[in-house]
């Protein structure tokens, strides 16, 4: 941190998670992406007159869920209000949002840091609302137009359901904040409302920053600091930010309330509109839509029907599983690494092994796969669980099995046929273990006598060419034993 | 409702905030128009000054008569169905009925477009 | 007996017997908007081609014998902000100049499931605001009873086509009395249902809070048939009532009212014009006649009705009308900037009145922390208002007032006089407010011949009752059946 001692940082993230429902929040266009322009629009979510609103209560559910798992409390009555501003991705010159009376309101995270403490952070509330358009602009060669004087809009995404996160200013650096974001993640991942991807837009986070002179209790002025798009970029912008308001302080200066954007190519902050600017959103209770009484038991249904969190996973992994804590955090830290250890720690005897399995092999795999989970990768559990259990038997060796697994993804098939029609089983045979390095002794007659002299160091070589010219058969107990025999036989 | 406060303050409007409200409303008021708008805002705003005669500090403010009421939360997706009877009931499920129209019919109408897209000058600001 | 006299059971029943064809029946309606609209000017836009393919095909299924809807054929035509696909549906704005919908609002599928024909779209002042459709961007409508008097508004295109039979009826919107006040002035029936009642799809909104759509007709009963078919629940609208039931309006129609108690408002006597006074009290006098019960009763916070609407409606128009903007749809004033483009669409193309209740809406809306939450204070007065009438309708079925204070009036004559020009909505406010069905009906004439209506208000969904009190007076009077006698 680069944070001069006297000065304390104090920060609140405004987090937008984007709801995987398969239609959106107001209509019943579909929310796939990468849709050809507007063709994912309807008269309702492109604005049209005399077009209304009908609420999507799979959004409701998606609310209360997210609500529940970060402790907060659900709403006996929910309204949606209209936040009224002008801007071309936003076809009916309002917002459908919540003001007063949102959905959830005051819960919490528990943010564990870096030296295993927690921390928390408030939750001020969870609204639910829907997203703009998406803007082109002219110039861009996504759309291939060039004249640079346009822009254009696609309302594919107007109308997404999205639920804007509120945190308390709790947070002291940008290490928190991105300790809290990247642990809000991974707690709502488990609850399976989101993709909460933030490189597709589906997590998208926005920073309140201000500074204040150590141990004072009056916060700074704070300035919204806008399109944090990855986590890195979350703690660059906070720095940069926090570097700039010192500054200003330092210079006798005073730090302006206003939404700033953060440029990620160029590292900086900068005015997006000032105080003079910020607009007047003149909410008022959207007259199309009625309020939504929620009633106990429909929370309650969502509430015991809730799936494990992240957290209580993970602890479960410890103590259940005896795997290490960090090795715990990384099998939760993805709802579907924690699903695929789950379908595998059945198959195996040991737990420690399938789980060193998915974090060496199957994550190694997955980065260099385009698909969405580990799932993906086309080798199933049970296909991994029976390669574990060869290496067991000691029918194939680790480093076959390794090999096994690409074949399974690039050929398929069951893990005995595939072991079987590659010839991959270990040779445990002495016979033939025995006339393979007898060949390769006559093959190098030095070698052989230098070992034969007492260079144990040669070990290795043999083993080496008796693996190549077995592929990496040869059972290695089986094999170093062969080789000594033979060797002292001789 | 978090309402602060429960009487409202009515005043004659000034030239000032008839520019700033025109601006909120992207109007563009100048000269006679101004003039004329400030006029006819200031001949209704003691009528809503009116609206101070009711004590309404205990009164929830008028919504719909009807609140939409939830139950069964695991229904599959039914997003042109609500219920909006007092009572809680199971959700009715009714097929959606504002499908998509298709990209040629949603930009018909429009003043400008490409490629699927509405056109409009240049955004400027983000 | 003229087929312009005739109601929609009777219409119905010449098609059904084969006396008539639907084709027929809409070249004559169209022959009479031919003949008579030059002068009225109640119509924006005739669909002639579609009309007669729709009338034909209902010719057709008769021809075969094939079963039909019993109202198949009849010829209707709706005012200018309810999207149809075929016609401009621009609200009488320029803003929406040329603008042809991609889709069709709940209450015309209905009717045209049921057989109804669409042949035209009517003038209304724009974007229903207004109460003469001298705020129309395309031309003033006359009224058929003297063609130099206003047909009220904002619906005036709607009721002058009825009144002067140039449809056998029309739908219009009611916002604060857009369908009232000009059947009043015009002579002619019209019903504004119980918010909920009457599905928002597709109706271009003013004040979606306030706005409701209902039939203009010559009679009680046929607006009870139109609403028995436009008067169901809607999933596309979530403030469309789902009642255990279908609404039925036709049922107890009939019944009488044989002791049914009126309350009568007494807060109204000194605002209206002596000759409204006096029809009215003929009019009680009449329902004293068919044994209702009519009482005098108090609601003192009555005018408070008016300055709630002056925030009500404005706040929920401003956002409404803010998709305006010149990128989707309507006209464009082309600019190089974009902030340039908002600003001289909407200024151009909004009309001066839009553009003040815009302007008013917006005010009510914003600087909340500086001067209160106008919006919020005003919707809570409307609490109380409907808590007052609510407490009304404990002790009486109806209320009876008259629709609106005064005859109709010249065109270019709006009084300047504010006074009178703020009490002219009073009648009509109260039921846009809490909620409740209304209906005006024809109950005379005054001594320029000029037509006065009476209005029955009822609780918020008894819109049966209302219905039936309308009936059951127009079963015992003539002045429903009336036609300007140059339109005869």
């Amino acid at each position: 941190m680069t944070v001069k001692t006297d000065y304390e940082v104090v920060i609140g993230l405004e987090v937008h998670v984007q709801l995987n429902t398969p239609t959106k929040i107001f209509c019943g266009c579909p929310t796939t992406f990468n849709s050809p322009a507007n063709l994912n629009t309807c008269p309702v979510c492109a604005g049209f007159p005399g077009a209304l609103p009908v609420f999507n209560k799979d959004v409701l559910t998606s609310a209360i869920k997210a609500g529940l798992a970060l402790n907060c409390s659900i709403a006996d009555t929910t309204i949606f209000a209209r936040k009224n501003y002008f801007y071309p991705d936003l076809p009916k010159g309002y917002q459908i949002s919540q003001s007063d009376d949102p959905i959830c309101i005051g819960g919490h995270l528990d943010v564990e840091q870096a030296d295993g403490s927690y921390k928390r952070v408030r939750i001020t509330r969870i609204h639910m609302e829907e997203d703009a358009g998406k803007s082109v602009h002219g110039g861009s060669t996504s759309i291939g137009v060039t004249d640079g004087s346009w822009s254009f809009m696609d309302y594919n995404r107007s109308s997404m359901p999205l639920l804007e996160i509120v945190s308390e200013p709790d947070m002291r650096s940008s290490e928190e904040a991105r300790l809290f974001l990247q642990q809000l993640r991974t707690e709502l991942i488990y609850t399976g409302v989101s993709d909460l991807n933030m490189e597709e837009g589906s997590l998208r986070c926005d920073a309140n920053i201000s500074i204040m002179a150590k141990g004072s209790k009056e916060f700074g002025t704070r300035a919204e600091v806008k399109n944090l798009n990855s986590f890195r970029n979350i703690q660059k912008a906070i720095n940069y930010e926090v570097e700039r308001q010192i500054n200003i302080v330092e210079n006798g200066g005073e730090v302006d309330q206003e939404t700033r954007l953060y440029d990620a190519d160029k590292g900086v902050t900068f005015t997006m509109r000032s105080k003079e600017e910020a607009l007047d959103y003149r909410y008022f209770a959207d007259p199309d839509l009625t309020p939504i009484t929620v009633p106990k038991d429909y929370v309650d249904e969502i509430r015991q029907n809730m799936p494990e969190s992240a957290r209580t996973k993970r602890d479960r992994f410890v103590n259940d599983y005896a795997i290490n804590m960090d090795d715990a955090n990384i099998l939760v830290s993805e709802k579907h690494y924690a699903d695929y250890f789950e379908a595998l720690v059945d198959l195996v005897d040991s737990p420690k092994t399938a789980a060193n399995w998915i974090l060496s092999e199957i994550l190694r795999l997955f980065k260099d796969s385009q698909g969405e989970t580990v799932f993906d990768l086309g080798i199933s559990p049970q296909q991994l669980g029976q390669v574990i259990e060869l290496i067991v038997k000691g029918t194939i060796s680790n480093n076959i099995g390794k090999q096994v697994l690409g074949l399974i993804i690039s050929e398929g098939g069951e893990v005995a046929e595939i072991v079987e029609k590659h010839n991959l089983a270990q040779v445990s045979d002495s016979s033939e273990v025995e006339s393979i390095v007898q060949s390769v002794f006559d093959a190098n007659p030095s070698e052989f006598e230098r070992f034969k002299g007492g260079d144990k160091k040669l070990m290795g070589f043999f083993m080496g060419e008796v693996m190549k010219a077995t592929k990496g058969r040869a059972n290695p107990k089986v094999l170093s034993g062969v080789i000594n025999t033979l060797a002292n036989k001789k | 409702m978090g309402i602060k406060g429960d009487s409202i303050f009515v005043r004659d409007i000034t030239r000032e905030e008839v520019v700033k409200v025109a601006k909120t409303s992207k109007l563009d008021l100048q000269g006679e128009a101004l003039d004329e708008m400030l006029e006819s805002l200031n001949g209704i705003m003691p009528h809503i000054n009116k609206l101070n005669k009711v004590d309404t500090s205990n009164v929830e403010p008028f919504a719909h008569t009807y609140p939409t009421i939830l139950s069964q939360p695991q229904t599959p997706h039914t997003p042109q169905s609500h219920q909006s009877d007092k009572t809680v009931e199971t959700v009715e499920t009714v097929e959606m009925q504002a499908p998509r129209l298709g990209v040629d019919a949603m930009l018909r109408n429009a003043p400008k477009s490409q490629d699927g897209y509405y056109q409009v000058p240049k955004v400027v600001d983000s | 007996m003229e087929i312009s006299e005739l109601t929609l059971l009777e219409l119905s029943g010449l098609l059904n017997s084969k006396q008539v064809t639907s084709v027929e029946l809409l070249n004559y309606y169209l022959n009479r908007v031919k003949e008579y609209d030059k002068d009225v000017r109640a119509f924006l836009e005739i669909d002639v081609e579609g009309a007669t393919e729709a009338a034909q095909e209902w010719d057709n299924k008769r021809a075969n014998d094939e079963p039909v809807p019993p109202f198949a054929g009849i010829p209707m035509a709706v005012k200018g902000n309810m999207a149809d696909t075929r016609m401009v549906t621009d609200a009488a704005s320029k803003i929406l100049a040329g603008f042809v919908s991609p889709y069709e609002a709940t209450v015309l599928k209905r009717l045209r499931e049921a057989g109804f024909v669409l042949f035209g779209k009517l003038n209304l002042d724009e974007f229903a605001m207004g109460s003469s459709t001298e705020n129309s961007s395309h031309f003033t409508t006359h009224n058929p009873w003297n063609l130099d008097y206003s047909p009220g508004g904002s619906s005036g295109g709607s009721t002058a086509a009825v009144a002067a039979r140039m449809t056998p009826f029309a739908l219009g919107s009611d916002t604060g009395g857009s369908i009232r006040q000009p059947a009043s002035f015009c002579g002619v029936t019209g019903f504004k249902p119980s918010y909920g009642r009457v599905s928002r799809y597709g109706i271009i909104a003013f004040a979606s809070t306030l706005d409701q759509v209902g039939p203009i007709t010559t009679s009680a009963q046929d607006a009870a048939i139109i609403m028995n078919i436009i008067g169901q629940h809607d999933p596309n609208d979530s403030t469309s009532y789902m009642p255990d039931t279908q609404a039925e309006y036709l049922n107890g129609l009939d019944a009488g009212v044989e002791g049914l108690r009126i309350g009568v408002p007494k807060e109204i006597v000194n605002h209206l014009s002596p000759d409204v006074e006096a029809l009215f009290s003929v009019a009680l006098a009449k329902l004293e006649d068919l044994g209702c019960i009519v009482e005098e009763v108090e609601l003192p916070r009555l005018e408070l009705c008016i300055p709630t609407y002056y925030v009500v409606a404005p706040a929920e128009a401003a956002a409404n009308l803010a998709r305006y903007d010149g990128i989707k749809y309507g006209k464009r004033y082309d600019s190089e900037s974009l902030e340039e483009l908002y600003l001289r669409t909407r200024t151009e193309y909004f009309g001066v009145e839009v553009q003040r209740r815009i302007m008013l809406g917006n005010l009510a809306l914003s600087s909340k922390e500086v001067s209160g939450d106008y919006y919020m204070k005003a919707q809570k007065v409307r609490q109380v208002v409907r808590q007052d009438f609510e407490e009304v309708f404990k002790s009486y079925d109806l209320i009876v007032a008259p629709t609106s204070p005064t005859p109709p009036f010249k065109l270019g004559d709006k009084t300047e006089d504010a006074v009178s020009m703020y009490y002219s909505d009073l009648l009509t406010l109260p039921s846009s407010l809490y909620g409740g069905a209304a209906i005006s009906i024809p109950a005379g004439f005054n001594g320029d011949g000029l037509p006065v209506g009476i209005q029955i208000m009822g609780a918020v969904f008894d819109d049966a009752t209302v219905l039936r009190l309308a009936h059951a007076y127009q079963s015992n009077t003539e002045h429903h059946t009336c036609i300007p006698k140059d339109f005869s």
